[in-house]
C-alpha cells in the first residue's frame, strides 16, 4: 500500500538523519527495519551467505559513517540504503572475479536526443520502469534486469546469453537507451 | 571545442555511463574511476541519482532474509567496540522524550559541501568555502548554507520556510557524542548568516555535526536544545 510505504519511507528517513547525530538507539532501530531486505540484496548478489554476513556488516558500518551524506533530492531513503548495499555487494563481485572489461568509447551509439538540462531534474513521476522495460525484446530486458539484481558483469551477461562481448555491450547500452527516452516521455 | 553537439553526444555518452555504473556492469577499475568523477561532478551525480531511482523498482525483486543475530552486536563492536547499553544516559540528543519532540518536521536531515555534494562520496581535502544543504523529508523547511572560513561567516539561508512565527532557528555543534554547543540564534529580520565566534571556528570540521532547532524567540533559554531539530548533517570538508 503506497500510503504505508511512504510512511515507512519517512521513519527511514527520520532514523538516518538521527544517525547523523551520532544516536546509536536509532542506528539500532535503523538496523532492524532495514537489515532484512538488504541481507537480502547480499545474499542474491553474493550467492555465498558467508560472504553475505560479511558485506551486510560493512555495509552498516558505511551506512554510520555517511549517513549525513544521506540528501532526501537526490532519491529515497530506501534506496539510498539499497544503493549502498549494491554498490558493497558489487565492489565484491567484481574483485572476486577480477573481470577486466574496459571502458571504451561508446562511439557506435545512436544520439538518444536527450532532453533540455530541466529533464536532469529528479523527478520521482515519470513512467515506471516496468512499462519501459515492456518494450524492449525479452531477452534484452531479462539481460537488464539480471545485470540490476544479479550483478552480473558484460562478461557474464554474454555467457548466460551466448552472445559475443560486444554484443551483450551493445544490447545493454542500447537498452539503456532506450530506457531514458521511454522514461522521459 | 565544444559545440552544441558536442555537448549532446557527451550527455549521451553520460547518460549511458551512469545507466552502466548503476546497472552494476562495469569493471572494478571502470567502476572506480565513475566514483572519482561522482566526488566533484555535480551533473554527474544528478544523472546517476536519477538511474537509482528509476530503476529502483528492480528492488523489489530482493527477497528479504534475517540476517543472523549475531550479526548487529559484531557491527556495534567493530563500530564503537562496545555494545549500545553502555551508551551514556542523559544525553538530550538521544533521550527519547527530546526525539518524541520531533513534531515538526520528519526530519530526513541532508547537508552537503559544495565539491563534496554527493550522495556516498568523499571529496579531497582543502577547499576554502563550503555550501550545505539541511533539508527535510516534509520540506517545511530547508536550508542553505554557506560558510566562509576566512570571515568565520556561516550564512544560512532558509527556503520554503514555514516556520511558526515567535519562534528562533538556533545552530548547535555536535562533537562526536558531546552534548550540543550553541553557535548562535539566526535574526528573524536577518540576512540567515550567523558570525561564529573565533574560539568556536577551528571546531567546524569534517565529521562534526550541525544542527538547526526550533526554539523559542531569542533562542533557547537553557543552553540547550529544547525544541525540534529542524534540519542536521555532518560536515564533510
Amino acid at each position: 500500500m503506497a500510503g504505508n510505504d511512504d510512511r515507512d519511507e519517512a521513519e527511514v528517513a527520520r532514523l538516518i538523519a538521527q544517525v547523523t547525530l551520532a544516536d546509536r538507539k536509532a542506528f539500532a532501530t535503523l538496523y532492524q527495519r532495514t537489515s532484512r531486505k538488504l541481507f537480502g540484496v547480499c545474499l542474491r548478489m553474493l550467492q555465498d551467505r558467508a560472504d553475505a554476513e560479511e558485506a551486510l556488516q560493512e555495509i552498516y558500518i558505511k551506512v554510520w559513517n555517511s549517513a549525513g551524506a544521506y540528501r532526501a533530492d537526490m532519491g529515497r531513503p530506501m534506496t539510498w540504503l539499497i544503493a549502498i548495499a549494491r554498490n558493497h555487494a558489487l565492489d565484491m563481485l567484481r574483485r572476486r572475479r577480477q573481470v577486466a572489461v574496459e571502458l571504451d568509447e561508446a562511439g557506435e551509439i545512436a544520439d538518444p536526443q536527450v532532453g533540455p538540462e530541466e529533464t536532469a531534474v529528479l523527478s520521482s513521476e515519470g513512467r515506471r520502469i516496468e512499462d519501459c522495460m515492456r518494450e524492449l525484446e525479452e531477452d534484452r530486458a531479462a539481460a537488464v534486469r539480471s545485470a540490476y539484481v544479479d550483478g552480473m558483469s558484460y562478461l557474464e551477461l554474454a555467457g548466460l546469453h551466448g552472445v559475443p562481448l560486444n554484443t551483450m555491450r551493445t544490447w545493454l547500452r542500447r537498452s539503456l537507451i532506450k530506457l531514458r527516452e521511454c522514461m522521459d516521455r | 571545442m565544444t559545440t552544441p553537439e558536442n555537448k549532446r553526444s557527451d550527455r549521451s555518452r553520460d547518460e549511458v555511463l551512469a545507466g552502466e555504473y548503476v546497472l552494476g556492469v562495469l569493471s572494478l577499475p571502470d567502476r572506480l574511476r565513475v566514483e572519482y568523477r561522482l566526488r566533484d561532478d555535480k551533473a554527474f551525480q544528478v544523472i546517476v541519482a536519477r538511474w537509482q531511482e528509476n530503476l529502483a523498482t528492480f528492488n523489489n525483486d530482493y527477497v528479504t532474509e534475517v540476517p543472523p543475530s549475531w550479526l548487529y552486536g559484531s557491527v556495534e563492536t567493530k563500530l564503537f567496540n562496545t555494545s549500545v547499553a553502555d551508551q551514556p544516559k542523559g544525553l538530550v540528543w538521544s533521550s527519547l522524550t527530546f526525539w518524541r519532540g520531533l513534531t515538526l518536521v520528519s526530519l530526513s536531515a541532508a547537508i552537503f559541501f559544495a565539491a563534496s555534494a554527493g550522495g556516498l562520496f568523499r571529496k579531497p581535502a582543502a577547499v576554502p568555502s563550503a555550501v550545505a544543504t539541511l533539508g527535510s523529508g516534509s520540506s517545511s523547511i530547508s536550508l542553505v548554507t554557506f560558510f566562509d572560513r576566512q570571515t568565520g561567516r556561516l550564512q544560512v539561508l532558509p527556503v520554503a520556510a514555514g516556520a511558526e512565527k515567535s519562534k528562533s532557528l538556533e545552530l548547535w555543534l555536535i562533537e562526536g557524542e558531546s552534548a550540543p554547543v550553541p553557535l548562535g540564534v539566526f535574526q528573524d529580520q536577518g540576512d540567515g548568516s550567523i558570525v561564529i565566534p573565533p574560539d568556536m571556528r577551528g571546531r567546524l570540521k569534517d565529521g562534526v555535526t550541525l544542527a538547526v532547532s526550533l526554539e523559542p524567540f531569542g533562542g533557547s533559554p537553557t543552553g540547550k536544545p529544547t525544541g525540534p531539530v529542524v534540519a542536521s548533517g555532518k560536515i564533510g570538508i
